[in-house]
């Protein structure tokens, strides 16, 4: 479960990171930004065993306020229009899926991250 | 848990994503593979086939056009589906000139001291199922005023060697074919004096195929 949490995260951090980078114009128009994103979460979740292998990691919790955390980052500096596009782009962009729609991709991530949140406040509230 | 075994599981993840990835795009071959490019000699103007990318709709970028197959395919306002080679050698058929007179020094000029692209003037239009075509100038966004001057800039030796597929550029470029004499070389980047994206309003949604309609203008 350690593990699971670990990819979920990593999954929020480069995704936002990614985000973040797309801003970057310069960088944009040089750089395959989603080939950043799945080479950062790759890396991420590689420090994260790292770094937790010999600890033990309220990860429900952590998983509950990263998400919200990131949500937060994310709003603030993307605003919701650039939220609708820029990580469905960089995604579609590393994946090569040029004919796969943005509307598509948000909901698998929205999928994705709601099935996380929602997982994590089950399994604090039974360990209450 | 040993890291060995971790490894093997975050491998095998991703290469279950890039199995379901190539799945997905073996499904869509058709939009993949180039498309014709239709010359028409008596007009004098070229039919280019592309397709709307999103993603331009609120970021800033220098290319109206690039063709899907090169670096720089997935960078543009429009991801062409056919070569800018092909496109070079159709605009000669029409009677455009190539005015070939920037390098790539060029392109790191200062502020104020940018080269403007020379060639045969050129009148570029949008058009898509449903709709008459529209005037480019009208399907871009820019934080400053806005009256292209696109011409034939040529570039064909730079454009093949360093494919970035670039088909027509919203500032003077020393590798697009197209690009725009009235915003000097360094005008987008390094020097920041005006964005340009694709205008939402305007242009149909992300997806939708379009038609670049260059034309030869008349002097």
């Amino acid at each position: 479960m350690k593990l699971v949490t670990g990819i979920y995260n990593s999954f929020l951090w480069g995704l936002l990171l990614a985000t973040l980078l797309f801003n970057d114009t310069w960088l944009q128009m040089r750089v395959n930004i989603g080939y950043l994103f799945f080479a950062s979460w790759l890396l991420l979740v590689i420090i994260w065993y790292l770094v937790t292998r010999h600890r033990t990691v309220k990860g429900s919790w952590l998983t509950i306020i990263n998400t919200v955390l990131v949500s937060v980052v994310a709003l603030v500096f993307e605003g919701t229009a650039n939220l609708l596009v820029v990580p469905a782009a960089l995604i579609r962009e590393g994946l090569n899926l040029e004919s796969v729609s943005f509307s598509a991709i948000n909901l698998i991530l929205l999928v994705i991250i709601l099935i996380g949140l929602l997982f994590s406040i089950v399994r604090v509230v039974k360990h209450r | 848990m040993n890291l060995k075994k971790v490894l093997v599981r975050i491998t095998a993840a991703l290469a279950l994503t890039t199995i379901g990835a190539g799945f997905v795009q073996s499904q869509s071959t058709t939009v993949h593979a180039d498309q014709k490019i239709v010359v028409n000699k008596s007009k004098k103007q070229l039919e280019y086939p592309a397709v709307v990318n999103g993603t331009y709709f609120t970021q800033p970028t220098r290319h109206l056009c690039v063709y899907k197959g090169g670096s720089n395919g997935d960078k543009a306002i429009l991801r062409g589906e056919a070569s800018e080679i092909t496109f070079y050698n159709d605009l000669k058929k029409i009677g455009a000139k190539p005015g070939n007179n920037l390098r790539p020094a060029d392109m790191k000029a200062a502020k104020g001291q940018g080269k403007r692209v020379a060639g045969s003037k050129l009148n570029l239009y949008i058009k898509w199922k449903g709709h008459k075509a529209v005037a480019a100038q009208k399907c871009i966004k820019s934080t400053k005023k806005y009256t292209p001057d696109f011409r034939f800039g040529g570039n064909l030796g730079r454009a093949q060697t360093m494919n970035t597929g670039c088909v027509a550029c919203l500032d003077s470029c020393a590798t697009g074919i197209v690009s725009d004499h009235a915003w000097p070389t360094g005008s987008t980047e390094p020097n920041n004096v005006v964005k340009f994206y694709g205008n939402q309003k305007v242009l149909p949604k992300d997806g939708t195929h379009v038609t670049l309609i260059v034309k030869l203008a008349h002097k």
